[in-house]
């Protein structure tokens, strides 16, 4: 099919998911045992004024249509409700408060582990029972069944206490002033060197062993000896041939994988102390803050379809074969 | 041979790149370090922990711990509790009841302003209780509610006039109600939705930066009436978990924290450190839904206070660092406590016996007694899981009541679970907990059986006891109200409407090196953190050092005493690793050829 | 001929490498811990047995908690739950994933469309998020945590039996099949479902590590059943009692070393078993 009904479709998708997304936010609490609504109500020490704010704000006196409809309209206006933890703040300056970092440390974390792992797949299937077959085989395998919060508090005892050669918590010093922004960078680097590595290589292993397996096809491929004969580099080989039909396995993993990695980023940042939304979403959920817990799922998860969608999007462009699924 | 030099060449390429990023990183990251020595040099910072986010700026609605450590330092009252509880001038140079303690006389200082420059004066402490009342704020509505009238016959005199005879009028307002600066409050038209982000108080410190769920940093007050602090300014950095901050605070990162007792051995073993004990009004309880068969019976629930080793628990659970309590009110109010209640020693034995006497015996023979009509007694604890020693408590109470014939089951909630069937009536036994105020009245009222919304403790009435607790607010000898509070305590003791477990201390370590002057108080915050010692707090030597980690090249910096409590196991590991990176260098660079 | 279809060949074929022989060994050494648990532990793992935070010693070679429990017998006892709670979720996600791939192939049209939508959507809730989400609600108790994994866990399962059977509805025997007249229910049952115990054994087996994962997460931030023992709430007791400042190795190490292992072995059987099987999922 061509381009443009491919892209109708996903956009298609894209907003069934989101509004299929939000309902269930709206649903959940109220479907739950012990009604979670009925908690902020009945919580006793939430003062009379704030029990009427949150009437107010979520309708909660009326029915649950009605309910609804003021849910939608507040999630257009940008408006996610009241925190309790931190009111009077609004649930939407929380969050994008802490967003940045998360970004930050998952954008980078995720962006390395992508390339270094099918680089390092690449090499091990072209080296097929090598040493660095067997290392990134062995790495992906530990990772997968390790717990990361162990690994994470085994690292930050090892480099962070013993060693002294990384801050043990925080994105920055606190209270440091900056003479430059440099400084504010090498300060916020030296804070996430240690998060991101546990994270880099937690997930290396999907994207090393799908490259692997895929190259290890495609190399019996007769272009690959076609390449090979033709007197081609051999980088040039194993980059950009052998490597092609990686990228529609690596779209979909990619899709999946997201969810994931937010999933890690929660982990990672209450071990390290990092102010992200991952140890928002911790701390907000031992305080049973729901409207911030409600308002960070309705944001990760939103990102994550827009990043799917993004992505998708990029391979289909870069890929036709892509839009014939 | 193709194989040979892709492999050798490429990933020795990207291997080579990794690591002199790495150590890039590492190397510049590090230099960055000394350029903020260099920042702080001349500047004393002390910097604190609080253990979680503050949950309002603003002192009309803010409750938490963390609240009223942020007020302590930014808002002044009229008066201050001293070391003993009572209450000691601070704003309120002077004050007098009239004999009929219907009419207090207040005298302010005079010299006293506002972070904004404007004078403290009486017209904001007669705005501020006359505000309360308007718009009837929810948290300070119960300390001005006898409170008819407020006169400000000059500009650093108040008169407040009461309905009936306010006997606490000093003990428990005026160190405790927030005063607000009129000339900024008296535009808020809804207070308790007012964030006050940026706050106008007349305390020693001021509120500059709050970075969420990071830090927040206070700069001294340079005009405070009392003088300027002898540091600079104070970090607090938000939200760390006890084990982050305590190897922090070996490293030197933070100079005091609260700690829980597993970490006393590792202070002990530190000369940097050192511990502050202080005896905490806050302590932990059982509470007996008395409305609940058998749990109605009195006698039943002494037979469940003699069934607890209160000083194993505290042994197991607080390592110690604790003391057994009888009475409801902690030992730490040394004025009101009553040392002489009934106190129930562990003696499980004597819980039989009480037991077998009430007829509530094990008929069928499966190791639990039953009710005369047959059915096992089981007792469900209803505890917190969010905070482990509740969870532990719950676990040790438990098998204490397991062992005289009882069927005891855990159901370990959240705090809003536990706080709603609390409130609902809906449990057998709870495990709670509960700050005491230095005016025995707030927490005794809680024993008086109001219906909902309003929070009580137990289901337990008892006339006798209604009757005293409202006598004694309008007796205006402080010994002869104390005969009274002694009396309530031993009725509570004697009734058991909850049975008082612990009151643990509230440990405190910090650093002898940088440092000192801390004061610790019952109640100010917690222990040393008060606003006494904010006041006295200030450094050990002169020269002003910003310790770091020890990778700095060249500088001024102290570096922490090695302590050796890290095993041998670790020193294994790096080598295993160090060789498993040279091996992979090695086998890499034999790839090349 | 069924057979022949899904090309199983010899079992015993599938267990030759020696990946698989290694996994098989560590997954039977944990389950007979958790199995033998009651005669080898050699305390009660619930009891006060020590003084706490005891170093390990000849009376506790693993040491004591932070209130004296016997760390080795809640380690033994801990397989019980983490094996428990892996092994249902898994059970519940191929279940659920299953059902839903077979009808979706099956019977295809709009029934296919919606089902695979579903799919799509859940795939895209961030799986822990959700599940943290979910247990808070709940209540944490195991029933709740396994649960709450089969809810999210099934969508890839749910793909693979779906492409699975889609690639079988063209097979000449099925054709055949119908020819004859035989039902839609008698082709699933003879032909389709015994072609799916090749492809989901392995699936299974591989779920299982991420229930055991999952599990050690949501005890490690509080989540868990504080009325039982896994390893993951051993852990969790290690971080909130201070046993990492303290450098308790003993009370750190093992149980993140036993997920670890028991993971490993459950991967190196079920990736072996998936080879086999399933030649295009070669690793070696």
């Amino acid at each position: 099919m061509s381009l443009s009904r491919y892209i109708f479709k996903r956009i298609t998708f894209f907003i069934i998911t989101l509004f299929i997304t939000i309902t269930i936010n709206f649903l959940l609490p109220r479907l739950m045992p012990g009604n979670p609504v009925d908690y902020f109500l009945r919580d006793p020490s939430i003062t009379p004024e704030e029990r009427a704010l949150l009437i107010q704000q979520f309708g909660l006196d009326k029915d649950v249509f009605t309910q609804y409809i003021l849910y939608i309209k507040n999630l257009f206006t940008g408006n996610l409700g009241v925190s309790f933890r931190y009111y009077p703040r609004p649930v939407t300056e929380v969050l994008l408060s802490r967003l940045p970092w998360t970004l930050y440390l998952l954008g980078i974390s995720y962006s390395l582990a992508t390339v270094i792992g099918i680089i390092l797949g690449a090499y091990a299937a072209w080296k097929k029972e090598s040493k660095i077959d067997l290392l990134t085989i062995g790495i992906a395998f530990i990772t997968r069944s390790m717990p990361i919060f162990w690994l994470g508090m085994l690292t930050l005892y090892i480099f962070s206490v013993h060693l002294g050669w990384f801050p043990l918590s925080g994105a920055v010093t606190a209270g440091a002033e900056y003479s430059s922004f440099l400084d504010f960078a090498l300060d916020v680097l030296r804070h996430s060197i240690l998060p991101m590595i546990v994270i880099t290589i937690f997930l290396l292993g999907p994207p090393a062993l799908i490259t692997r397996g895929l190259v290890l096809d495609s190399l019996t491929e007769p272009y690959v000896d076609t390449a090979i004969a033709k007197g081609l580099p051999p980088r040039v080989i194993l980059f950009k041939h052998a490597l092609r039909p990686v990228s529609l396995p690596l779209s979909s993993y990619t899709a999946i994988l997201l969810g994931y990695v937010v999933g890690g980023a929660v982990f990672t940042e209450t071990v390290f102390s990092w102010p992200g939304v991952g140890r928002l979403i911790y701390e907000a959920i031992m305080r049973r803050d729901y409207p911030l817990i409600q308002g960070a799922f309705l944001l990760i998860s939103i990102s994550v379809l827009i990043a799917n969608f993004i992505v998708d999007f990029i391979y289909a462009y870069l890929d036709p074969r892509v839009r014939l699924r | 041979m193709f194989a040979e030099m892709i492999g050798g060449k490429m990933s020795n390429t990207i291997y080579r790149y990794v690591v002199l990023f790495l150590i890039l990183a590492l190397v510049l990251s590090e230099i960055s370090a000394t350029t903020m020595i260099v920042n702080a040099e001349d500047k004393n910072v002390l910097v604190i922990t609080v253990s979680e986010e503050i949950s309002s700026l603003n002192p009309m609605v803010g409750n938490s711990l963390v609240d009223w450590f942020i007020f302590n330092l930014i808002y002044d009252k009229l008066a201050i509790y001293d070391t003993e509880l009572k209450p000691h001038p601070w704003l309120a140079e002077s004050w007098e009841a009239s004999a009929n303690g219907t009419t207090w006389t207040i005298h302010l200082v005079r010299n006293a302003t506002w972070h904004d420059g404007q004078p403290f004066m009486a017209k904001d402490v007669k705005f501020t209780i006359e505000y309360i009342k308007e718009h009837e704020i929810a948290l300070w509505l119960d300390e001005v509610e006898d409170i008819e009238s407020v006169e400000t016959p000059d500009d650093y005199t108040v008169v407040i006039r009461t309905s009936r005879p306010m006997a606490y009028l000093d003990t428990y307002v005026l160190p405790r109600l927030p005063i607000l600066p009129e000339h900024i409050w008296k535009d808020i038209t809804d207070p308790e939705i007012y964030p006050n982000e940026n706050p106008v108080g007349n305390g020693p410190f001021k509120l500059v930066e709050y970075k969420s769920g990071e830090y927040l940093r206070f700069v001294a007050n340079e005009n405070y009436w009392r003088g300027k602090p002898h540091i600079d300014e104070i970090i607090a950095k938000i939200g760390l978990s006890t084990d982050t901050a305590f190897l922090e605070l070996k490293k030197g990162e933070l100079d005091i924290m609260v700690l829980t007792p597993e970490y006393v051995k590792e202070v002990e073993m530190d000369p940097n450190l050192k511990v502050i004990l202080t005896e905490d009004v806050y302590f932990d309880y059982i509470v007996l839904n008395t409305q609940r068969y058998p749990l109605s019976i009195k006698e039943f629930r002494q037979a469940l206070s003699y069934a607890i080793d209160k000083q194993e628990i505290i042994n197991r659970i607080l390592l110690g660092y604790g003391e057994p309590l009888y009475s409801v009110i902690p030992p730490a109010y040394k004025f009101w406590h009553n040392p002489n209640v009934t106190k129930y020693e562990y003696d499980p034995d004597k819980a039989k016996a009480i037991l077998d006497e009430l007829g509530l015996v094990d008929v069928d023979g499966d190791g639990i007694r039953e009710t005369p009509d047959g059915s096992d007694i089981e007792i469900e604890i209803l505890t917190l899981s969010i905070w482990p020693p509740y969870v532990r408590l719950a676990d040790m109470i438990s098998r204490y009541w397991s062992n005289i014939g009882l069927k005891v089951s855990i159901t370990a909630v959240e705090w809003g679970e536990e706080s709603r069937r609390l409130h609902d009536r809906d449990y057998d036994v709870a495990v709670w907990g509960y700050t005491v105020a230095p005016e025995p009245t707030q927490f005794l009222s809680l024993f008086t059986n109001n219906p909902p919304p309003y929070w009580s403790m137990g289901e337990w009435v008892n006339e006798t006891y209604n009757e005293l607790l409202e006598q004694q607010k309008t007796v205006m000898n402080i010994e002869e109200r104390r005969d009274i509070i002694y009396r309530l305590q031993e009725i509570l003791a004697e009734e058991l409407p909850i049975i008082p477990i612990w009151s643990a201390y509230v440990i405190e370590a910090y650093r002898v090196d940088r440092y000192t002057g801390w004061i610790p108080m019952p109640m100010g915050v917690l222990g040393i953190y008060n606003k006494l010692t904010w006041l006295s707090v200030k450094p050990v030597t002169q020269t002003k050092t910003f310790v770091t980690t020890s990778f700095v090249p060249g500088g001024v910096t102290t570096v922490p005493v090695e302590i050796p409590i890290v095993p041998d196991w670790v020193y294994a590991v790096i080598v295993v690793l160090i060789i498993v990176l040279i091996a992979m260098v090695g086998l890499i660079v034999m790839k090349k050829r | 001929m069924v057979w022949e279809m899904a090309k199983i060949g010899n079992i015993k074929e599938a267990f030759r490498s020696r990946s698989s022989k290694v996994g098989l060994l560590i997954i039977i050494f944990i389950v007979l811990m958790a199995i033998l648990a009651p005669y080898i532990a050699p305390y009660d793992p619930y009891e006060y047995v020590g003084d706490p935070y005891e170093p390990p010693s000849s009376e506790h070679l693993l040491g004591t908690d932070d209130m004296g429990h016997d760390l080795l017998s809640q380690i033994i006892y801990g397989a019980q739950v983490s094996l428990l709670v892996g092994v249902l979720s898994a059970l519940g996600c191929v279940l659920i994933g299953t059902i839903i791939g077979v009808i979706s192939g099956f019977l295809g049209g709009w029934i296919d469309e919606i089902l695979m939508r579903l799919t799509d959507v859940v795939l895209v809730i961030p799986y822990l998020v959700f599940i943290i989400l979910l247990v808070s609600y709940l209540g944490p108790s195991i029933w709740n945590i396994v649960i709450s994994i089969s809810i999210l866990g099934w969508p890839s399962i749910a793909r693979m039996v779906r492409s699975y059977v889609l690639s079988l509805r063209e097979n000449l025997y099925i054709e055949a099949a119908r020819a004859i007249g035989c039902g839609n229910r008698h082709i699933m049952i003879k032909y389709i479902i015994p072609g799916l115990v090749p492809l989901i054994v392995p699936i299974f087996v591989l779920t299982i590590i991420d229930g055991i994962l999952t599990e050690a997460g949501l005890s490690f931030l509080g989540l868990g059943d504080p009325n039982k023992i896994s390893w993951g709430i051993i852990l969790y007791y290690a971080q909130v009692r201070g046993a990492f400042v303290k450098g308790l190795w003993w009370w750190i190490l093992p149980p993140g070393l036993l997920i670890t292992v028991t993971g490993l072995g459950f991967l190196l059987l079920g990736s072996s078993l998936e080879e086999y099987f399933n030649p295009r999922f070669k690793r070696r």
